[in-house]
């Protein structure tokens, strides 16, 4: 079985110059940082932005940047400033200058990075979830809706609702047991 | 027996019944049944937190990001020529031989601001709110004297490649009963009001178009909309976007280069010979500009009236001297 390369091992390469090296560990960390820069920002085309921005400036600096703790915390850190920097500077301040100090308060520590991280993997296996389950459990959790409202919705029986829901949770728990174990 | 995820599931949706409720007790009295409990239980808390979470697409945006990284490359190595105009509206950015083959012309009237380029002649503005915007030729532009401040409203008729700053405020192009809403990005409008085709070409980012009394259509990148006014269909085609913004660099770009390489250029492309009279003329005098479709010798007038040169013909030949 070949592993992966560790971040570490990427950011070396990218050190010399390894183009490839980058393109993988952008890949690796892309969507889960969008995601992770939207929390702040409220908006996906700017948090975007924002991580690209991130990932140029590695690549601008790849000579001599220098990671001494993980590349992971580096990088949530990096879109973390740069999100409050855009807030800071942007016209849009005024609609998040509540949200501001709220942000800044969050500390990028093992806690937050690892709670991102277990997020990332369930959302990916709520998207796996079987489309009439994940339909049902979505409805019961991002929208918050009641179990009746659901069954009348979908024009299903209550009975069926809690079925799927449970079949959902069910689901989500051996999908993440296989591909993030340390969730156990 | 009911599974004992549907149990848990009645508990933290507190919907549970008594027998439920009692049933969960019982539960909860096992090592394993507790630990099974707040697995679940943890799925449940945070699933509400992924709510906003979606893919991103890693692969496209690493492609436009190698592309950005490419293009930095490139500005270091050359830049354009630039001319500031002191207008409040904002300022322009002028590429081309400006007052030779036209400036596009700005109009200020009460509410709006005015920008129009002729025949031949193509133009790069910057709007107040640094968006910029690549005029083709006969092409008009024109905003309101509010911009940036209440709205971010521009109206088109010709073509224009936009490139859209981020802001709260959403930009606009309008043309006729169209519109373009854009959520920053780049892309290109080709609206001549004789061509039978609107057509609207994505390179990144999004944008929606919406005619009115239609619903909005979101475009995505590398997407081309053709709306046609006659029929009033739209399509849709999958391009290369680049093949429908070339215009803005065709194709003979100049940077404070020598004219030699401009007499290079000119004598491949029309297939005549340019001699420089001194010789060393043409290493000593630095040109910047575009060119496009004009014809050798206008593009020799424009370089003559820029420079203070002249030149004389004798069949495909052409010597530049001083004047």
């Amino acid at each position: 079985m070949q592993n992966e390369p560790t971040d570490f091992q990427l950011l070396s390469a990218i050190n010399t110059g390894d183009y490839n090296a980058f393109r993988v560990l952008f890949e690796r960390y892309y969507s889960p940082l969008c995601n992770f820069a939207f929390r702040f920002l409220k908006d996906d085309y700017i948090a975007e932005d924002i991580v690209q921005e991130v990932f140029t400036k590695i690549w601008e600096d790849r000579r001599v940047i220098k990671v001494t703790e993980s590349v992971r915390s580096y990088l949530y850190m990096a879109v973390k400033n740069k999100s409050l920097n855009k807030i800071k500077s942007e016209s849009v301040r005024q609609e998040h200058t509540n949200r501001f100090s709220e942000i800044e308060n969050i500390q990028v520590d093992a806690f937050v990075l690892e709670q991102e991280e277990f997020r990332n993997y369930l959302f990916q296996c709520i998207e796996k979830l079987p489309p009439r389950c994940k339909e049902v459990f979505t409805k019961s959790r991002f929208e918050e809706m009641k179990q009746e409202k659901i069954a009348t919705s979908l024009n299903i029986s209550l009975k069926t609702v809690k079925a799927q829901v449970g079949k959902a949770l069910r689901l989500i728990r051996s999908c993440l047991q296989i591909s993030y174990p340390e969730y156990l | 027996m009911k599974h004992k995820v549907e149990i848990f599931y009645a508990i933290l949706s507190e919907t549970a019944s008594p027998e439920e409720n009692f049933q969960f007790q019982e539960l909860m009295k096992q090592k394993d049944d507790l630990f099974l409990f707040n697995q679940i239980k943890k799925i449940w808390d945070e699933a509400r937190e992924v709510k906003n979470f979606r893919s991103y697409d890693a692969k496209r945006a690493f492609y436009a990001l190698s592309r950005k990284v490419e293009h930095k490359n490139q500005m270091k190595r050359r830049y354009l020529l630039v001319a500031a105009s002191g207008i409040a509206a904002g300022i322009i950015l002028m590429i081309g031989l400006f007052g030779l083959m036209g400036l596009p012309q700005m109009n200020q009237q009460q509410a709006s601001v005015v920008f129009e380029t002729e025949t031949g002649n193509r133009s790069v503005i910057v709007l107040p709110d640094s968006s910029k915007v690549w005029l083709n030729a006969k092409t008009q532009i024109r905003y309101d004297a509010d911009f940036g401040n209440t709205n971010r409203n521009v109206y088109l008729s010709g073509e224009g490649f936009f490139e859209v700053t981020h802001s709260s405020k959403p930009f606009i192009v309008n043309i006729n009963d169209f519109k373009i809403q854009v959520y920053g990005t780049k892309f290109n409008v080709s609206a001549y009001p004789d061509d039978q085709l609107i057509s609207t070409c994505l390179e990144e980012g999004k944008i929606s178009i919406k005619r009115q009394g239609t619903k909005e259509l979101f475009v995505e990148p590398g997407q081309l909309i053709d709306y046609n006014k006659q029929s009033l269909v739209f399509s849709l085609n999958t391009v290369n976007p680049e093949d429908y913004s070339g215009w803005r660099a065709n194709k003979m770009y100049m940077n404070n280069e020598p004219l030699q390489n401009l007499a290079k250029k000119l004598e491949r492309k029309y297939n005549i010979s340019i001699t420089f009279s001194p010789e060393k003329l043409g290493d000593e005098i630095h040109y910047s500009g575009i060119f496009s479709n004009e014809s050798a010798e206008e593009v020799l007038d424009a370089i003559a009236i820029a420079s203070g040169l002249e030149y004389t013909k004798n069949g495909n030949a052409y010597t530049v001297r001083s004047r």
